[in-house]
């Protein structure tokens, strides 16, 4: 019998050490300037690490200039993809061209757990920080390189957009409708998905850095990443690996069963009605003949002819009802249909609000806002602290915590280091 | 080379469809031993395929998934084959046992003694119902790390309710921005990415809570609420409501609220290309590249926002000079102009393409019953670990053997008695 209650390579402690958040003992230098990069550090500060973003001097992060703005004017302070993925972190402006520049950068990754960047590839050995030297000076360093393609290949040099990346990475050729274009997913969420993957990533080597003392660099491609996510596209492509056949766009994945979006009363609800929800979706619609055509076991196997039978059935029965009472008569017989609730609709349900999901903080330019919470509970666990920094916000503090002398932050501010 | 971060971590896996072996092949990828539980007592639909037991004839009219098997050949055992699983199952161990009966239940909790990490992502009332709760695990094994992805979280009005990826999708407010450019929802196609959103942040969570288990040498549950963790994905249109009141985030399909990009067709048969134009100087280098068209001088496209607001004009121009181009050709042209391009992607060319054969993307992996295939690979690469890639994954009850008599240290009598008994089974009953 194997041993109980294993030891893994992390527990060399007694136990019972204080924490207060469960990352509250991380250093991250994160040179990150959009989504990918900016979320995955969001993730370490939300949890507890002391996050410090530098910054480029007067223009700062690509997010504080991509809104969407108060009013739709540009304002890198209250840019809300900036406000949204920097909780929790600290910024210091620094000029990576000027040699003092370089200089307090390499103070910071000397007394850093993690380094992120998403520069294009090879940026960071011409701004002289390559891996081989970082690890000789800090070997206990990880080093988590965010970008479009990884940092080798034909394509390692090549463009992308959000867009691009999720045509090639993503399951975008068989999302939408058959005889439309491809669709891609709405908002920033394949840019997140990056980030999330690049976060797990930088966790997994944060836990050998601290367990063994060994450094690393991490090579996430967010190509790579997207091809990589169970969002149907590893299943689509285990599959075309196993048949040679492409995912075809614009069909449910099985055509009998109901799935996506139907128009109701008053907006829309979703349908995942998978074959084990089928005979409870005929309870809740309640017609004797629908009822009666499929007790023939055969009519799964006649998907069109089937399917045709219960929209006839289906569509008048959603146009009667409300999406609030769909969502409860289908809960009360166990079928998977809920509402469609706009962003507004979400931020003000029972049910989030009730959990406490949101969760207020002052900025000093942005206002009182309600951030997204928690993304999971967990002990020592998530907590926003503060709110986003302003654009080098807190460049005299770590200057100071490196030891600089206040009367020295005037002369590289002049020289445009700061 | 480090040993990998998960070495020595046994996880106990329970979980089902896609969000939940999502995030314990991202632990097996780090040397965590993973375990699956299953129960041959109920087919797990959406996980192992669709049907227990099919024929091929069957399989073809269930659509791409439903026939994704090896040459399209559900075999004796279409669970084994299915790509839906087989895509995610790399490196994992699978054993059976009924827990709704003691001795299955014993068995459980044995494994749990000896166990890291559980993960789950049942509809809750299942291991409710089981009496499996956290309450019952802590005392079994208090340095247990318990994860449950119950998609609305363990409390709240509508914690109970049941669904899948896009039901909560909706919930959470995606599915209202989704659809193609001022089209309704009902265009968007399928969409699960809250189990994409989820795997990674569940990986992370684990580790997190090992972390912190070394230094306060406790074990915890994790409520990992899946929808919530997907509205960070969403957290600017939060913001964004808050500061223009009761603004809801337009449905802009494949279009950009600041930059002019869209997907367009070319001269292969449902084949397109994606390409987004960032500044006026790449607008310029585009013009050029077609060769300076009359129509793409007029002074209402020099600028971002005019642009944008004759988006549709353009497009008509831009898809009829792609239309002309082959996918490679027009990839080509664009990115040598310095353009964000890139071709949408069929599974096929992915498989066969280029750079990412060149990284060592996809590689081969070896299932019991389906052989030898390429694999989707790993999602990052460390310079410092070799992460794990060790076989394909499991056949229902293909480790029985392993988990009694190894790991639970069952006698070969004991052993049989699981096996008469039905718990340990390779087959669906």
């Amino acid at each position: 019998m194997a041993q109980a209650g294993s030891k893994t390579q992390l527990d060399r402690g007694k136990g019972g050490e204080s924490v207060s958040q469960v990352l509250d003992d991380v250093r991250i230098v994160d040179l990150s300037r959009w989504i990918p990069g900016d979320y995955c550090t969001k993730l370490f500060a939300d949890f507890g690490a002391d996050v410090i973003k530098v910054e480029k001097p007067s223009e700062g992060d690509w997010t504080r200039h991509y809104g969407p703005f108060p009013g739709d004017r540009p304002d890198p302070e209250k840019s809300a993809l900036f406000l949204h993925l920097n909780t929790n972190k600290r910024s210091i402006t620094l000029n990576l061209k000027s040699k003092d520049g370089k200089q307090i950068l390499w103070q910071l990754i000397l007394r850093a757990d993690v380094l992120v960047e998403s520069f294009r590839p090879t940026t960071m050995e011409s701004l002289g920080f390559p891996w081989e030297e970082l690890h000789a000076r800090n070997p206990r360093l990880v080093y988590t390189r965010i970008s479009n393609f990884g940092q080798d290949g034909p394509y390692r040099d090549d463009q992308a957009s959000g867009l691009t990346l999720q045509a090639m990475g993503g399951p975008m050729q068989s999302t939408g409708l058959a005889d439309r274009e491809p669709l891609q997913k709405p908002g920033n969420l394949s840019l997140y998905s990056i980030g999330n993957m690049a976060a797990e990533a930088t966790m997994a080597a944060l836990l050998v850095s601290k367990g063994q003392g060994e450094g690393q660099q991490i090579d996430v491609s967010g190509l790579e990443a997207l091809l990589s996510s169970v969002d149907r596209r590893m299943t689509f492509l285990m599959a075309a690996s196993y048949t040679g056949e492409d995912a075809p766009r614009g069909e449910g994945a099985i055509s009998l069963f109901p799935t996506g979006a139907f128009p109701c009363a008053d907006g829309y609800v979703m349908f995942f009605v998978a074959p084990a929800f089928f005979k409870g979706l005929l309870e809740l619609l309640g017609d004797p003949q629908l009822l009666a055509y499929f007790e023939d076991l055969e009519a799964i196997y006649r998907p069109e002819e089937s399917r045709a039978r219960l929209d006839e059935v289906l569509y008048p029965w959603l146009m009667s009802h409300t999406k609030a009472e769909i969502m409860e008569l289908a809960e009360s017989h166990q079928v998977p249909i809920t509402a469609v609730y706009t962003i507004e609709e979400m931020r003000n349900s029972t049910h989030f609000r009730e959990r406490g999901f949101m969760e207020p903080i002052d900025h000093p330019v942005a206002g009182t806002l309600e951030y997204p919470g928690a993304p999971w509970r967990m002990r020592h666990g998530w907590a926003l602290r503060r709110p986003a920094p302003r654009l080098g916000e807190q460049t005299e503090e770590i200057l100071t915590e490196l030891g600089y002398h206040p009367d020295a932050l005037p002369l590289l501010r002049a020289n445009g280091v700061i | 080379m480090a040993r990998l971060p998960l070495e020595g971590v046994r996880v106990v896996d329970m979980t089902v469809v896609w969000s939940g072996p999502g995030c314990t092949m991202l632990l097996g990828d780090l040397g965590a031993e993973v375990i699956r539980v299953e129960t041959a007592q109920h087919f797990p639909n959406s996980t192992r395929g669709i049907a227990p037991r099919l024929s091929k004839e069957q399989a073809e009219k269930l659509g791409y998934i439903g026939s994704a098997f090896p040459n399209k050949d559900p075999g004796e055992h279409p669970y084994n084959r299915q790509a839906m699983f087989n895509c995610h199952g790399r490196n994992k161990r699978s054993v059976t046992m009924d827990l709704s009966r003691p001795e299955g239940r014993e068995a459980f909790l044995k494994l749990i003694a000896i166990s890291d990490v559980f993960v789950e992502n049942n509809a809750l009332r299942v291991l409710d119902h089981l009496q499996l709760t956290y309450d019952v695990l802590r005392e079994v094994n208090p340095r247990l790390i318990m994860v449950r992805m119950a998609p609305l979280g363990m409390s709240g009005p509508f914690h109970q309710f049941l669904g899948f990826g896009p039901n909560f999708n909706a919930l959470a407010g995606l599915v209202a921005m989704s659809g193609y450019y001022n089209a309704d929802p009902t265009t968007a196609g399928e969409n699960y990415h809250m189990d994409e959103a989820a795997a990674p942040a569940a990986a992370f969570a684990v580790m997190a809570a090992l972390y912190d288990r070394a230094k306060s040498g406790e074990g915890q549950q994790i409520e990992f609420a899946q929808c919530e963790n997907l509205i960070e994905g969403l957290g600017e249109w939060i913001l964004d409501n808050q500061m223009n009141p009761g603004r809801l985030p337009s449905v802009l399909g494949n279009r950009d609220l600041y930059l002019l990009q869209g997907v367009y067709p070319t001269l292969e048969e449902n084949r397109f290309v994606a390409l987004t134009i960032r500044n006026d100087q790449e607008w310029e280098r585009l013009v050029r590249l077609m060769g300076d068209p009359p129509w793409a001088k007029d002074p209402l496209f020099c600028t971002a926002v005019g642009r944008l607001e004759h988006q549709d004009e353009i497009d008509t121009h831009l898809a009829a000079w792609t239309a002309l181009r082959r996918p490679g050709q027009l990839f080509a042209l664009l990115q040598a102009e310095g353009l964000a391009a890139g071709p949408v992607w069929p599974e096929s060319v992915a498989l066969a393409d280029p750079h990412l054969a060149e990284r060592g993307y996809f590689r081969p992996l070896t299932q019991t019953e389906s052989g030898t295939h390429l694999h989707p690979g790993h999602p990052w690469k460390a310079s410092g670990m070799e992460l794990q890639w060790s076989k394909g994954a499991p056949c229902l009850g293909e480790d029985n053997a392993y988990v009694y008599k190894e790991l639970l240290g069952y006698s070969e009598s004991q052993y049989q008695a699981m096996i008469e008994a039905g718990h340990a089974r390779t087959e669906y009953v």
